[in-house]
């Protein structure tokens, strides 16, 4: 169930796009579609019937009025809460209860604050997944052992994400790599040794 | 500016490289796309929500295949014997049903904001959207709570986005189809057992009635559920009913001419078609096998035309 930004009070089927009355949609059990029979459940919010925001700031009407710290000629409406600076109504960001200007904004975004960050690379999924599909391919292990220990210790040192996401994966993915790595050492070194001890006793 | 605490909410959707969850914070929602390697993160704040809006997808196009298949794929087993490999198609089929049997429908849930809808990959089934909306309803409602004066009028006004339906809709509760499905369960493994037990080489009329009592029974089943799923119209659930039939019967002779020239071509031996195909007609009369290809060609052909015929009288009731 869609309901029309111009007519709120009708609602269409998320499906078909038939015309749907709300109140029935809004039935503990919702309604089912007359043309694509799907049941339909859903709730419309008091934001849906608020009237558009105005797309232009108010200018300053008297002197001892603040201005915008971005627009000298607008109104403030409010301050930043992060930096303080007035802002008119265009640069105002409303965050849940909280106004930030861009500039903030943007330095959180830069600073991949977690709660500004909208996409979030998890390196230690991609540390282990290094360290552990490798095997399959024994000989791939020659390279993907340093590897998974460099994305392992990338990952442990990475910013941490607005979700609560364990250590655990860096972790075995590091000792993994160190295993693989330290095998293939063992056995370049047994290898050589064996080498230098056949090519002596030849000698 | 600080990191927030997210509590998560029921519903995932999950895949081999796809991890989606839903996260209720104190002023927000965070919708988590994943394909376990990078994360998508999309916020809704509560003032800024609209609508959430969920739509369960109707299980009937899936409960008709599965009408036709599970007791299909059983009367081929019962025609040219019980074999492991009958359980390679059932699986998925069982596994379905079980899914749906137990978690219902899939369904998709959308969240409507001032830019649109956005998806909410990990709201699929309706436990999990019971659960959001119960969580996350008052939230919401308390942060719009200064804007409830701008409440719609509660009588909606004339509708004029469509055209009226020309049939009245039904208004059905809660579909139950678990019956059908358990039912279809018991009768595979029915057919299972007696198709073990006759393995054995125990034959008797006993076990040919358990048969065709079986074969009987998964077909009214496969009657019941069309029935169920084209309840809207009668007209449709008989043509329906007669598409059945002749979907049933083309398989099941196409099963059984496959069965014959298997049998033709292959000797005979322990385990093989033989027991049913001696009193077939095609048995006993191997020319009329290519007439009997021709029929079953004819009927599939019906019975695509037939399967057209529904949609296209389906199609017309809401136009």
């Amino acid at each position: 169930m869609v309901v029309s930004v111009d007519n709120p009070t009708v609602a269409a089927c998320l499906g078909c796009g038939y015309a749907l009355p709300p109140s029935e949609v809004a039935d503990e059990n919702g309604t089912r579609c007359p043309r694509c029979r799907s049941r339909q459940l859903g709730k419309l919010f008091p934001a849906a019937f608020r009237p558009p925001a105005t797309a232009a700031a108010p200018g300053i009407q008297e002197a001892n009025e603040a201005a915008c710290f971005h627009h000298p000629t607008k109104r403030a409406s409010v301050p930043c809460d992060h930096c303080g600076r007035f802002l008119c109504s265009l640069c105002q960001f409303a965050i849940g209860p909280q106004n930030f200007c861009p500039a903030c904004i943007e330095m959180a975004r830069a600073q991949a604050n977690g709660r500004w960050v909208a996409r979030r690379m998890n390196l230690d999924t991609v540390a282990l997944a290094t360290a552990t599909l490798p095997i399959l391919g024994v000989w791939t292990t020659l390279v993907s052992g340093p590897a998974a220990i460099y994305l392992g210790l990338r990952a442990l040192r990475q910013a941490p994400g607005p979700l609560p996401r364990g250590r655990w994966r860096s972790i075995v993915a590091i000792a993994l790599g160190a295993i693989q790595v330290l095998i293939w050492a063992i056995l370049f070194v047994t290898a050589f040794a064996t080498a230098l001890f056949q090519g002596g006793r030849l000698g | 500016m600080d990191n927030l605490v997210y509590q998560p909410l029921p519903g995932r959707g999950f895949g081999l490289f796809r991890r989606d969850r839903v996260w209720l914070a104190e002023d927000h929602l965070l919708s988590v796309r994943s394909s376990r390697f990078v994360d998508i993160y999309e916020r809704f704040y509560f003032r800024d929500i609209y609508g959430i809006h969920f739509r369960e997808r109707t299980g009937e196009y899936w409960m008709i295949l599965n009408a036709f298949l599970i007791p299909c794929l059983t009367l081929l087993a019962l025609s040219i014997r019980f074999h492991w490999g009958w359980a390679i198609p059932l699986m998925p089929l069982g596994a379905w049903t079980v899914a749906y049997a137990s978690f219902g429908a899939r369904a998709e849930c959308q969240v409507q904001t001032t830019l649109g809808l956005h998806l909410l990959p990990a709201i699929s089934r309706r436990p999990a959207y019971e659960a959001l909306r119960d969580q996350l309803f008052p939230k919401i409602e308390a942060a719009q709570a200064e804007l409830e004066s701008l409440s719609p009028p509660i009588v909606p006004p004339p509708l004029n986005l469509a055209p009226p339906p020309r049939i009245t809709p039904v208004v059905i509760q809660e579909p139950n189809q678990g019956w059908y499905f358990e039912g279809a369960f018991l009768v595979v493994a029915l057919a299972a057992i007696y198709s073990l037990w006759n393995q054995r080489g125990a034959h008797g009329i006993v076990f040919d009635w358990l048969e065709y009592g079986l074969s009987l029974a998964s077909f009214v089943m496969l009657l019941f559920s069309l029935a169920r799923a084209y309840r809207v119209d009668v007209g449709g659930g008989v043509l329906a009913c007669l598409w059945s039939i002749i979907v049933t019967q083309a398989i099941y002779g196409s099963g059984i001419a496959i069965a014959a020239s298997v049998q033709s071509a292959t000797p005979r031996l322990p385990g093989s078609p033989s027991r049913y195909l001696d009193h077939h007609p095609i048995r006993v009369l191997p020319q009329l096998l290519p007439y009997a290809s021709a029929a079953e060609a004819l009927c599939i052909a019906a019975a695509v035309a037939g399967l057209f015929l529904i949609l296209a009288r389906k199609n017309r009731q809401v136009e």
